[in-house]
């Protein structure tokens, strides 16, 4: 069972990320009905508090949870007293004080969520902390794979990119690694450094090194604003020996799956023609993402114990 | 008048480890012996604790002045005395920072008549900390300061360094300085290895403390400066100081008690907790058991409190964003202690007689000698408490099972109890 | 405690084809209505009754599977979280006859999530309610239309419908008792 909050997958168990996708699977059809709607997170209050800019991991957690009948509320840091100089523990302070059940947080500095969840009440659900994690990405990563290659043990999943900054790679190498898939990285030496192995991958260089034995070829996202000065050369060096295009596809097992956690820079990591063809499931992933939350937010906030006149049992 | 009765003298300088009555007058040792009488001193039943040597810290950041929330001097020299100290050398990273004769000698005369522990002053190496420009270091050291150097801050720029030294040489006092590389450090905010790996914290490379140490001991080799190294944490960084002071040159150096104790698990057993952020950052245990063998073998000569205050508005804040740095005062006899696994004439030498012997002092228990002493009582075993007397608690040792502790400090003949 | 069963196979089976009976002669040809089980008991009832009307109109009428666990109204009491199950309506609701069916009438606030869930499917023309059992002590006013057998229990009984489709080894009704049926809303009608 899930515990109070969802901070990363690294402590998470085989169990509770296989309940999680199960659960994720029917609510995708909530998604399809023509009232996309459910009463189950009725009267409860789920505050999104985002000090990073993400359109779409917001608004997948917005979504999910009015799809449950939750009130959401929207913090963002542009707009708030953060730029005043409010600490977070403060602004949560404030928040815990409009009695909420719980906080989806995205933070630019790993730990933070951690900080929150130890200190307040209420359900933190880490929606991307720094260079740490972002399980909901990967849990909705996983749900994508398994759709497509159902048991995800013995399965290789190759990861291509900056692994080293990024929270998406390292949520997806514990999960991966917890459900019996193999790992394997490739990126430029400082993206993709060999203490990363101490993770259970294997960490090779160039995408042609992985292509030939991956089922899966997950494409990450340049950041550049998480690189520190000098750690890339440019972008054309970068898409010769690190990006996927239709040539080095067709050297890849039939069937791969490509995914890319978004948003795409498209012709650096992935060519338009990879991104939108038919090996993509790109879009399946934004699809899946609202289911995951969904699921996360039924199994964090659904079985709480709770108020004090609700304790009449269905028959 | 002070009769410490039947207490176990532990004394590296003199050899001597026995029961003994201490006596202490006019903020002397007046004799030493078996059965003094006690005529009308005031007597403290010493029987089953130890005394030791009064320790001296060589590196404490008691924020005074500027930042007095954090600490001041009355806090910071009565936590000094809680734990077993009886001089401490404040750093020069106060508001204004000590880079000046005129304002070292303002500090130096305020620094007078605490309640605890006596305080020293360092004067800065460079003007601000900034690693640019030579401060008045002579001008300092005349005004009573008893050491040089830039606190926790770390001279990267090895030209600079080259000149500082030169300079600080003819004058005497003894240079302090952190190993360390600030580009390096500035990137991350623990130890880069497999925890770092596993939290997604950015890690500082082990590399920044070792290319700072190679760069001291080729500019020291170089200068013939007096060069005391401050938190040496790495097993490659032991071991290139073994190997200098094997080919002779003269160099001293320290660790921060907490090292010895704390691995950089600590980060992810406290689940991110800012308080065991620190700079230089807790290191793999292979480290620490290398630190403490150095310790050991004496390459390492000095252990220091490596006090940090730092209150809420520093440290309750995201891991990466709060201030480096632990309060240590309190805790650094019981951790060295328990590092040294409870040999009294190694943590004497460690605390008391080698940070003594870097101010070019005696740390001893000999009758004329001025009456500065540790009680302490060996047998004590237990989590650790939270710090008393500091203004600050941020401590990472507290609950850390540790043995040994401090009941009082005599200082210039002063009776403190630490507890 | 004492257990005892209420109703063997035999007699699960011959209410059942009653059940079927009743509905059909009541609401006409397998075309004019549906079954709509509740995951999971009911849900294989309503197959059952299916197969009944097929043997005996020569038509099967279709089946849909509501799983009320999202619109219930004690998730936040403690319970273990159940596990989700399939809703599925693979027809039109607009304008149609439903027969909800499920194996035990009780509280009647499964019944109430049931008929909010329905609502956010579509909106049929009428809705009538089939179950295996009515144990008594309603708590909300609902009613069922068709009744296999009525069962006096206490509130503290518990009554455990078997069904080969779920794995059990046998069909039957069971009922533990844990008080005697002596509220006056309980008992034998």
């Amino acid at each position: 069972m899930l515990g109070k909050d969802l901070l990363g997958l690294r402590r998470l168990g085989v169990e509770e990320i296989t309940e999680i996708l199960d659960t994720a699977a029917h609510f995708r059809a909530v998604s399809e009905r023509r009232i996309k709607k459910v009463p189950t997170l009725r009267g409860r209050t789920v505050v999104t508090l985002f000090f990073e800019n993400s359109t779409r991991t917001r608004m997948s957690f917005d979504l999910a949870a009015k799809r449950l009948s939750a009130d959401t509320l929207g913090f963002s840091a542009s707009t708030s007293s953060t730029k005043k100089g409010e600490t977070l523990m403060d602004t949560a302070r404030n928040i815990d004080a409009m009695k909420p059940d719980a906080i989806i947080i995205r933070h630019p500095c790993s730990g933070a969520p951690h900080m929150l969840a130890r200190a307040f009440p209420w359900t933190v659900i880490n929606a991307g902390d720094g260079i740490n994690e972002h399980p909901s990405q990967a849990l909705l990563d996983m749900l994508t794979m398994r759709d497509h290659l159902g048991d995800l043990a013995g399965r290789t999943v190759a990861i291509v990119g900056d692994v080293y900054h990024s929270r998406v790679a390292r949520s997806n190498i514990f999960g991966l690694r917890k459900l019996g898939a193999s790992v394997v990285l490739a990126g430029p030496g400082t993206m993709c450094r060999p203490e990363l192995e101490q993770l259970g991958v294997r960490v090779r260089h160039r995408i042609d090194d992985v292509l030939e034995e991956a089922d899966v070829v997950m494409m990450l996202r340049i950041q550049r604003e998480r690189l520190e000065p000098g750690a890339m050369s440019t972008a054309r060096e970068y898409s010769r020996f690190y990006g996927l295009d239709l040539a080095r596809l067709r050297q890849a097992r039939p069937g791969i799956l490509v995914m890319h956690p978004g948003p795409i820079n498209r012709g650096v990591e992935l060519s338009p023609e990879v991104a939108d063809g038919s090996q993509s499931v790109i879009m399946e992933q934004v699809t899946n993402g609202v289911a995951v939350r969904m699921a996360l937010l039924y199994l964090l906030l659904g079985g709480d114990p709770l108020p004090a006149g609700a304790d009449h049992a269905v028959a | 008048m002070l009769l410490l009765r039947q207490g176990r003298v532990v004394c590296p300088s003199t050899g001597v480890d026995r029961v003994l009555d201490v006596r202490v007058l006019d903020g002397q040792i007046a004799e030493i012996g078996v059965d003094l009488a006690a005529g009308d001193a005031r007597v403290v039943d010493c029987a089953g604790y130890a005394l030791l040597p009064a320790f001296v810290d060589l590196v404490a950041d008691l924020a005074d002045p500027g930042t007095t929330w954090r600490e001041d001097l009355r806090s910071g020299s009565l936590a000094a005395a809680a734990g077993g100290f009886a001089t401490v050398l404040a750093s020069p990273a106060t508001d204004p920072v000590v880079d000046s004769g005129a304002i070292a000698q303002g500090l130096v005369d305020a620094s007078h008549d605490l309640p605890g522990a006596r305080v020293q002053r360092v004067g800065a190496l460079t003007v601000g900390l900034l690693g640019q420009e030579l401060t008045e270091m002579g001008s300092m050291l005349a005004a009573g300061c008893v050491a040089i150097g830039d606190g926790g801050r770390t001279v990267s720029d090895a030209a600079m360094l080259h000149n500082a030294l030169s300079y600080a040489r003819p004058f005497g006092g003894v240079v302090l300085l952190r190993p360390g590389q600030r580009a390096l450090e500035a990137r991350g905010c623990m130890h880069e290895g497999q925890t770092s790996v596993q939290l997604g914290l950015r890690g500082i490379p082990a590399a920044a403390e070792e290319i700072g140490i190679a760069m001291v001991i080729a500019l020291v080799r170089a200068t013939k400066a007096r060069v005391h190294l401050t938190h040496v944490t790495t097993a490659v960084g032991a071991e290139l100081l073994a190997r200098a002071k094997d080919a002779g040159l003269s160099l001293t150096a320290s660790v921060p008690a907490r090292s010895l104790v704390l691995s950089d698990t600590a980060v992810s057993d406290s689940g991110y907790d800012s308080v065991t952020r620190l700079l230089p950052p807790l290191r793999p245990e292979q480290d620490r058991l290398a630190v403490c063998a150095a310790v050991v073998s004496g390459v390492i000569d000095s252990v220091c409190s490596d006090h940090t205050p730092w209150t809420r508005v520093e440290k309750e804040l995201e891991f990466e964003r709060a201030q480096p740095g632990a309060v240590g005062l309190e805790t650094a006899f019981s951790a060295t202690f328990t590092a040294l696994d409870g040999d009294l004439p190694r943590v004497a030498r460690a605390l008391a007689v080698s940070p003594a012997a870097v101010l070019g002092r005696t740390a001893r228990i000999v009758v004329g000698d001025v009456a500065d002493l540790a009680l302490v009582d060996p047998g004590f075993q237990g989590p650790c408490a939270p710090p008393v007397q500091s203004r600050s608690s941020n401590e990472p040792l507290v609950g850390h099972a540790l043995r040994g502790r401090v009941l009082a400090t005599v200082v210039s003949g002063r009776l403190i109890a630490a507890i | 405690m004492e257990a005892w069963r209420a109703m063997t196979a035999r007699d699960l089976d011959r209410t059942v084809r009653r059940l079927a009976d009743e509905i059909t002669e009541r609401l006409g040809d397998a075309d004019d209505f549906v079954l709509i089980g509740i995951v999971t008991g009911g849900a294989h009832l309503a197959q059952r009754l299916a197969d009944a009307v097929a043997r005996t109109e020569g038509h099967r009428p279709q089946v849909g599977t509501l799983d009320i666990t999202l619109y219930r109204d004690d998730l936040y009491t403690g319970l273990e979280k159940p596990t989700l199950g399939v809703s599925s309506i693979p027809f039109e609701l607009a304008g149609r006859h439903v027969v909800l069916v499920d194996d035990v009438l009780f509280t009647g606030r499964t019944v109430r999530a049931a008929l909010d869930e329905l609502m956010d499917f579509g909106r049929p023309a009428r809705v009538q309610l089939a179950v295996l059992v009515d144990r008594g002590h309603r708590e909300l006013p609902i009613a069922a239309d068709f009744v296999g057998r009525t069962l006096g229990t206490g509130k503290l009984d518990r009554v455990m419908v078997s069904l080969r489709e779920d794995g059990s080894d046998h069909d039957g009704v069971q009922i533990m008792r844990f008080e005697a049926p002596d509220s006056p809303d309980a008992g034998a009608h």
